[in-house]
């Protein structure tokens, strides 16, 4: 058989895994050893950044009230995220690519999964599958502690 | 935006919006099959045009209950075929060449007319091994071989590294082969 042939068989598989491969959300992994250190080495930093940097700026803490947002920019919209991360991405949203270094804006969120709407024409939002901080009620967001989860990007013109 | 057994009515009443519904909901869904396989941005918007031109044509008779695999489908196909024509005076720059050469491992590459392959049962026992792989590897191998992604779009959406793909999809791909040999599939 030659390949091409192969290929086009393949193309004839149950629809439902044709379907899966694309909207099924990742299973989540048990956190272990190699997540723990990562965690670990972020508390660290932000430690780092928290004691350190105000004195090297020669100013308190407050400094940190006056840094921007993180943006990104994805086909020319600026996003920002307002919103809390969700475990569970909203069924209607499908993997588009990845975000590239260009468009992380040096958010260290290049490479992260970009799901869209494809009901959503004009992609006000989309989400990322990303490393993000840990919601503890539902308002506030405890950045020390590290998971993996989808976050809302919001197009700046929609506000 | 408008749910697919709206769309296939329209199709169904031969009414032209199918076209512009189909293109709003699964414009990006085929384009990017297309860009997959061809990796020509050219090549892949005129392959998701001919997909609406044969939606068009194939609905009716058929109704399908899936639009999105249906149009995938289609669009796979022509991408495929484009890919095989442009193969005859340039090289793709899309994953074709080698999602193909990998495919090329586990099969002969030679037109045996006396080992006629029931394609119905090969479609089969592929969907038997497929159902039971683990759905993590099975989605990972759905994506490199019926929807052409790159190693680095799969190691990217399922948070692995692209090592670590290149062996999953290696140690699939001998499973598989294995598989159909034992059930009398000499491919």
């Amino acid at each position: 058989m030659k390949k091409e042939e192969f290929a086009e068989i393949f193309g004839n598989i149950n629809k439902k895994y044709i379907l899966d491969a694309k909207t099924n959300n990742k299973e989540k992994k048990p956190i272990g050893i190699k997540w723990s250190i990562i965690a670990a080495c972020l508390c660290i930093m932000m430690i780092t950044i928290k004691t350190v940097m105000p004195v090297w700026m020669h100013s308190d803490t407050r400094t940190n009230d006056t840094v921007a947002a993180p943006m990104i920019t994805v086909m020319g919209k600026n996003y920002f995220a307002h919103d809390m991360p969700v475990d569970k991405l909203p069924a209607t949203y499908h993997y588009l690519r990845n975000l590239t270094a260009e468009e992380a804006n040096n958010t260290e969120l290049a490479g992260s999964a970009i799901y869209v709407d494809p009901q959503d024409e004009n992609m006000y939002t989309i989400y990322l599958y990303q490393e993000c901080g840990t919601p503890i009620d539902t308002n506030t967001v405890d950045n020390t502690k590290r998971q993996w989860a989808y976050v809302k990007w919001t197009a700046s013109d929609t506000e | 935006m408008m749910d697919d057994a709206k769309i296939v009515q329209l199709y169904w009443d031969r009414n032209e919006q199918a076209i512009s519904a189909t293109a709003d909901k699964y414009g990006n869904y085929c384009a990017a099959i297309a860009q997959n396989i061809l990796g020509n941005c050219q090549d892949a918007e005129e392959c998701v045009n001919d997909t609406y031109m044969n939606a068009w044509n194939s609905m009716p008779p058929h109704r399908p209950n899936i639009l999105a695999t249906f149009l995938g489908k289609i669009t796979r196909n022509l991408a495929l075929n484009k890919y095989k024509h442009n193969t005859a005076d340039k090289r793709s720059n899309g994953q074709a060449p080698l999602v193909l050469d990998e495919i090329a491992e586990f099969v002969s590459g030679t037109d045996n007319v006396e080992q006629e392959i029931n394609r119905k049962e090969l479609i089969l026992a592929i969907n038997h091994f497929l159902k039971k792989l683990p759905s993590d590897k099975r989605n990972i191998f759905v994506c490199r071989y019926w929807y052409f992604d790159s190693i680095s779009d799969i190691a990217a959406h399922f948070d692995m590294t692209e090592n670590n793909v290149s062996v999953t999809l290696n140690r699939l791909r001998l499973k598989l082969r294995n598989y159909l040999l034992e059930r009398g599939f000499e491919l």
